[in-house]
């Protein structure tokens, strides 16, 4: 499965810059960095989910792409492709057991906003998200990544079978196995279950 | 055993996302009209779905992803990750960076440079022209500063007082937390010296508090005032703690097996993942384990913190104020601290002991008025009022 072609958007880099990227240029490789880490990071948050060490995850997606830059054919856009390498760097954290995960249990402080949630409630959610991130975790990386960049990141399934380097009808199996696993765990935990039935997570 | 009809919608609802034709989204709309089952496994699916997307997962900011740029780019500068390598962890940017920034030859004279790291997160680091760092004079670093002096860059993670001395290139850290970074360049030796011992490198990374020594990067030979040889050789990962006076008299060495402080982070990131999955079990094990490896004492509130919040996932309430309330007593100074006073008030509040949570509110008010709390907490004393 390869990545095809789009259009570039405006602002992508230009043909030069990518050119500098492929040499090893730190100026374009920083500008292009900076460009696209906003999206990327967006993208790693909804793989991996609160309390991870997404600076850590980011900069190795960085240095993964710097490595990779060379081989850069420009078939793909470039947010495409990093995301590419983006969705292979989760994959491979998520081999790691004793991948590092931060702050699902932490205070929050409060940021001083009338209109701002509660640190409360701000608490509450995060545990919610941390329990839903690790029954996402249970169901295996494939499936989770499947789901994730189909239901939540709103992705095609030929795209995410594109990025996960999967046939359109495996990624399609997995989401189906993502979606039907999920539920069963999240409907046991007494946490979700409220959010499930349309009330306040607890 | 799910009928076949509704593993076709199911099947249909996870192609979805690829386009469904006009006679499949009218075979899904009809199925899910008519098989309660599959609407509401749809709709849960949609809710759990809405939740993350609605739900303000934190992400770094500028400045975090500036640093992780900013630390991709220098590994690959300094050669530090060849293909196939993993990459350094993220979180020595800090220091790798200045390193980095020495190596390209930056810190060949003498400059000091405080820049205050409590600024907002968007603040780009200002690297401004700075006069030389006076030799022999005490020097007050307040946390978050950076000091450039001969061939190394110090961080202050703790207000610190500091004397340099340019004739030895030795930094006498009189009080406080520092993180040296050493150029390697000059092939010069480069020390730490505290009351109880030195730390002699050539170039390395290395945190140094008065009593004991983490190498980061690289190794260091800590030393006695008299010169005599502590320890040979601290390499990457390893702590050293001064030598305690045993109850015969005689000196005992500390050094601490390196895991044991690494584990302990470890352990305590295993015990809030058991936590959030409700295996209270497990995490307190984790959290024994943590606090068996004595770890310093940041981590040792951070764990007894989460004893706490093992405490509040069993149920145990009255256990969590109490072990909340022995934290907040004994790291005051600490965030940890802070953090239990105000835990342990809301969980009083929360159980209608307004008496208590009223008094416990007041606490944290009169023992951080700047704290992180303050708006929250007065608002909740003012309604409980």
């Amino acid at each position: 499965m390869y990545l095809t072609a789009t259009k570039p958007r405006p602002g992508d880099p230009t043909p030069e810059v990518i050119e500098a990227c492929r040499r090893g240029d730190a100026r374009a490789l920083d500008a292009v960095f900076r460009q696209q880490s906003p999206a990327l990071e967006r993208l790693l948050l909804r793989m991996v989910g609160p309390g991870a060490d997404l600076e850590d995850i980011l900069q190795q997606t960085l240095v993964a792409a710097v490595l990779a830059f060379p081989k850069y054919r420009g078939e793909a856009s470039i947010r495409t492709w990093l995301a590419r390498i983006a969705v292979n760097e989760v994959r491979q954290l998520m081999r790691r057991p004793a991948r590092r995960r931060r702050a699902a249990l932490e205070l929050v402080a409060d940021d001083c906003e009338s209109d701002a949630p509660s640190p409360d409630s701000i608490a509450d959610q995060r545990r919610s998200l941390a329990r839903l991130f690790h029954h996402l975790d249970a169901i295996g990386p494939k499936k989770k990544l499947a789901f994730v960049l189909t239901a939540i990141d709103g992705r095609s399934i030929e795209e995410t079978a594109a990025l996960m380097g999967a046939s359109k009808s495996a990624t399609k199996s997995r989401v189906f196995w993502a979606r039907r696993a999920l539920l069963s765990r999240a409907r046991k935990d007494p946490l979700l279950r409220d959010l499930l039935e349309g009330g306040e997570v607890s | 055993m799910t009928k076949r009809p509704c593993k076709r919608a199911t099947s249909l609802l996870a192609s979805r996302g690829s386009g469904l034709t006009e006679a499949q989204r009218l075979e899904l709309e009809h199925h899910l009209e008519h098989c309660a089952s599959c609407a509401i496994d749809e709709l849960h699916v949609q809710r759990l779905v809405h939740y993350t997307g609605a739900a303000a997962l934190p992400g770094l900011g500028e400045r975090a992803r500036g640093r992780a740029i900013a630390g991709a780019l220098l590994q690959r500068a300094t050669g530090a990750v060849a293909a196939g390598q993993r990459p350094v962890r993220s979180a020595w940017n800090r220091l790798l960076i200045p390193a980095g920034v020495a190596l390209a030859g930056a810190a060949a004279v003498a400059l000091f440079v405080v820049k205050t790291g409590s600024g907002s997160d968007g603040a780009a680091p200002v690297a401004t022209a700075a006069p030389a760092v006076p030799s022999g004079v005490d020097i007050d670093a307040p946390k978050d500063s950076e000091m450039v002096v001969g061939h190394a860059e110090l961080t202050f993670d703790a207000p610190s007082t500091v004397v340099w001395d340019e004739a030895t290139s030795t930094v006498w850290l009189r009080k406080g937390v520092v993180i040296a970074s050493v150029d390697p360049g000059p092939r010069r030796p480069f020390r730490v010296a505290t009351s109880h011992f030195s730390v002699e490198v050539l170039g390395t990374v290395f945190e140094v508090t008065p009593e004991s020594v983490y190498v980061m990067e690289g190794k260091v030979r800590v030393l006695s005032p008299d010169g005599e040889v502590f320890a040979d050789e601290i390499a990457a990962g390893e702590s050293w703690f001064k030598p305690m006076i045993a109850s015969n008299g005689r000196s005992r060495r500390a050094k601490r097996t390196p895991s044991k402080s690494v584990d302990a982070a470890a352990l305590l990131d295993s015990a809030r993942a058991h936590l959030a999955a409700g295996d209270v079990d497990d995490a307190r094990s984790n959290i024994d384990a943590a606090l068996a490896a004595r770890p310093g004492r940041a981590v040792t509130a951070e764990a007894r913190t989460l004893l706490a919040e093992a405490a509040l996932v069993a149920g145990n309430q009255r256990q969590a104020v109490r072990l909340y309330l022995e934290v907040a007593e004994q790291y005051r100074k600490l965030r940890a601290g802070e953090n239990a006073l105000f835990a342990a008030a809301r969980l009083e509040a929360r159980s209608n002991a307004d008496g208590k949570a009223r008094k416990l509110l007041q606490k944290y008010l009169d023992r951080y008025p700047d704290g992180r709390f303050v708006d929250e907490a007065t608002q909740r004393l003012a309604n409980l009022d």
